[in-house]
């Protein structure tokens, strides 16, 4: 699944697409989103079609009414002839996602919004790209993301502690959904790993091992969906594990 | 065509327009003929099973790059040889080392591209005068990076590469860049151009200066700096609306040739310099699923190296 496998750009079995699994796809930036056809390997797009449905039945099930009907993805682009992911066809940056009355708008960054309500939902589209794209790079990670998503699948979605993309996401949820007060810094030390602790027992998170499971990993992504589309914290139900649960 | 400019020809027709070409190391990656039509018996073949990441112009002749991850391989085409050479394998860099790009250094060469270690990729160099042996360069390292791509200008030469925040996540954050009048003691490049979610994807020697491409999704941009040194200015980029790469440029007389793909993995090219460009065909023999890593000038000539569907060549296009 390594993006570094070749020494030259393109794609293997490359598909062309303006939309994914039936949502339009818009490039280009507010003001200025045009429909347009990209490229990109088909097994990634595969994935895109995995991450749109459950982009949907979260945000439709948890989220408020506004969040109901997914009407587009607004992106920076798919293939581009570069070293990496990108220059595989297996990257996608996202800007926007568009629903019928509300959006989360990364170009703007609404993972830095005042509003709380605003970075939830970000995590909750993040969280959501974490499902399935390892790397998922957002605002917290670096200058270079504070305005779009890049997500990737150089390798296979689980938490790593010692990957300061995977570190930021779990401080920045820890600070936004149990008011951790964490610094958002990428590094896993004792604070975040107390903080980390706790929110999964607030929230209901037990028995699993994020750190070598997809499914456990993938279930702790649930959790910070569901309670991020519904804008609730940790100690409010949101969501419940057929397959990680601690009660308390 | 000039006996002593026929490097080696391919190995498969493109009809009339191989009248023009000069050099060839193109064969399928997996073995078989290279491109429908199969070998006209005029052009002996060179067998490269191996992608072809650039080429330069080398002790009077061309040398070439390339191989796979973690297997770099070198080919060179002296001047009036009929085929062209392989001239180092991977136990010539290490194994574990990658290219992405070659450049011309005096009469030798210098290579670049990143080795693999624990810690993620490192940026590599390597230079040769013979194309049989290779010298690793002691570039300056600042954690994960590549080398990008590399190229001299008036007896200076500058590697250009980027870093990563971490081992395993590709992304480039930072570009740096080392320079040498010797090839042997390098130093860092400050003011390189910031890359804002791109990669740097060219760098080329041409009578304006030195011409640096960065790539990205969001965006591409073209530098210029008449010294190794900087300062690095903003030029005009070739207009597209959508992603695009810049991968190679040559010298053409009084314009500059720059080949790069797009968003959709078509071949762009276009005919122009710092103060503006038009797009133009694909350089014949190249088609439409050719796509050029680089370019060099040589002897009034342009040799163009890079990929296609089944294969990779170097041979001589001629551009109008």
């Amino acid at each position: 699944m390594s993006c570094s496998g070749s020494t030259t750009c393109g794609m293997v079995n490359p598909k062309s697409f303006d939309a994914i699994d039936g949502t339009p796809i818009k490039y280009g930036s507010p003001e200025d989103y045009v429909r347009k056809t990209i490229k990109a390997e088909r097994s990634f797009y595969a994935k895109l079609v995995d991450w749109i449905r459950t982009l949907r039945t979260f945000s439709g099930t948890y989220g408020p009414t506004t969040l109901r009907e997914l009407r587009w993805i607004g992106h920076v682009g798919a293939y581009v002839c570069k070293d990496g992911c990108h220059g595989r066809g297996r990257a996608f940056d996202i800007n926007r996602i568009q629903w019928i009355g509300e959006a989360v708008d990364m170009y703007s960054g609404d993972h830095a919004s005042s509003d709380r309500t605003r970075r939830r939902r970000y995590l909750a589209v993040d969280a959501c790209c974490r499902r399935y794209f390892k790397y998922t790079l957002d605002g917290w990670y670096n200058a270079q993301h504070t305005n779009h998503i890049h997500v990737d699948d150089h390798t296979v979605p689980i938490l790593d502690r010692g990957s300061v993309s995977d570190t930021a996401f779990v401080q920045a949820v820890c600070n936004n959904f149990n008011g951790a007060g964490l610094r958002v810094d990428g590094v896993w030390g004792t604070a975040t790993q107390e903080a980390f602790q706790e929110l999964n027992r607030t929230w209901g998170y037990g028995g699993c091992d994020p750190f070598s499971s997809e499914v456990a990993y993938a279930e702790w992504c649930n959790f910070v969906m569901a309670h991020g589309f519904a804008d609730r914290s940790a100690s409010d139900v949101g969501y419940r594990s057929g397959v990680c649960w601690r009660w308390s | 065509m000039d006996a002593a400019d026929r490097l080696s020809r391919r190995a498969f027709v493109r009809g009339a327009a191989l009248g023009t070409v000069a050099a060839l190391a193109a064969r399928p990656w997996t073995g078989g003929v290279a491109r429908a039509g199969g070998p006209t018996g005029a052009f002996p073949a060179l067998a490269v099973g191996d992608p072809v990441v650039g080429i330069a112009p080398f002790g009077g002749g061309l040398l070439a790059v390339g191989g796979r991850v973690g297997s770099a391989r070198a080919w060179a085409a002296a001047p009036g040889a009929v085929a062209w050479r392989p001239t180092a394998g991977a136990e010539a860099f290490g194994v574990g080392t990658t290219l992405t790009a070659v450049g011309g250094r005096g009469p030798g060469a210098v290579a670049v591209g990143w080795a693999e270690t624990g810690a993620g990729p490192r940026m590599a160099g390597f230079a040769t005068d013979d194309g049989r042996g290779w010298r690793a360069l002691d570039l300056p390292q600042d954690g994960p990076g590549i080398a990008c791509a590399v190229a001299s200008l008036d007896g200076q030469t500058l590697v250009v590469g980027a870093t990563f925040d971490e081992p395993g996540v590709r992304e480039p954050v930072r570009a740096v860049g080392f320079a040498s009048d010797d090839g042997v003691r390098w130093r860092p490049v400050e003011g390189l151009p910031p890359l804002r979610h791109g990669s740097p994807t060219l760098l080329a020697a041409v009578d304006a200066g030195l011409l640096l491409g960065i790539s990205g999704v969001a965006g591409v941009g073209l530098y210029l700096a008449e010294t190794v040194a900087g300062p690095w200015r903003a030029v005009a980029a070739p207009g597209l609306d959508r992603p695009l790469a810049l991968l190679a440029a040559a010298q053409l007389g009084d314009g500059v040739l720059l080949a790069g793909l797009d968003g959709l993995d078509r071949a762009r090219y276009w005919i122009g310099g710092p103060e503006g460009w038009r797009a133009t065909a694909a350089p014949p023999p190249l088609g439409r699923a050719d796509r050029v890593a680089g370019l060099a000038a040589r002897r009034g000539a342009v040799v163009a190296a890079g990929w296609m569907t089944s294969g990779s060549f170097v041979e001589e296009v001629s551009v109008r």
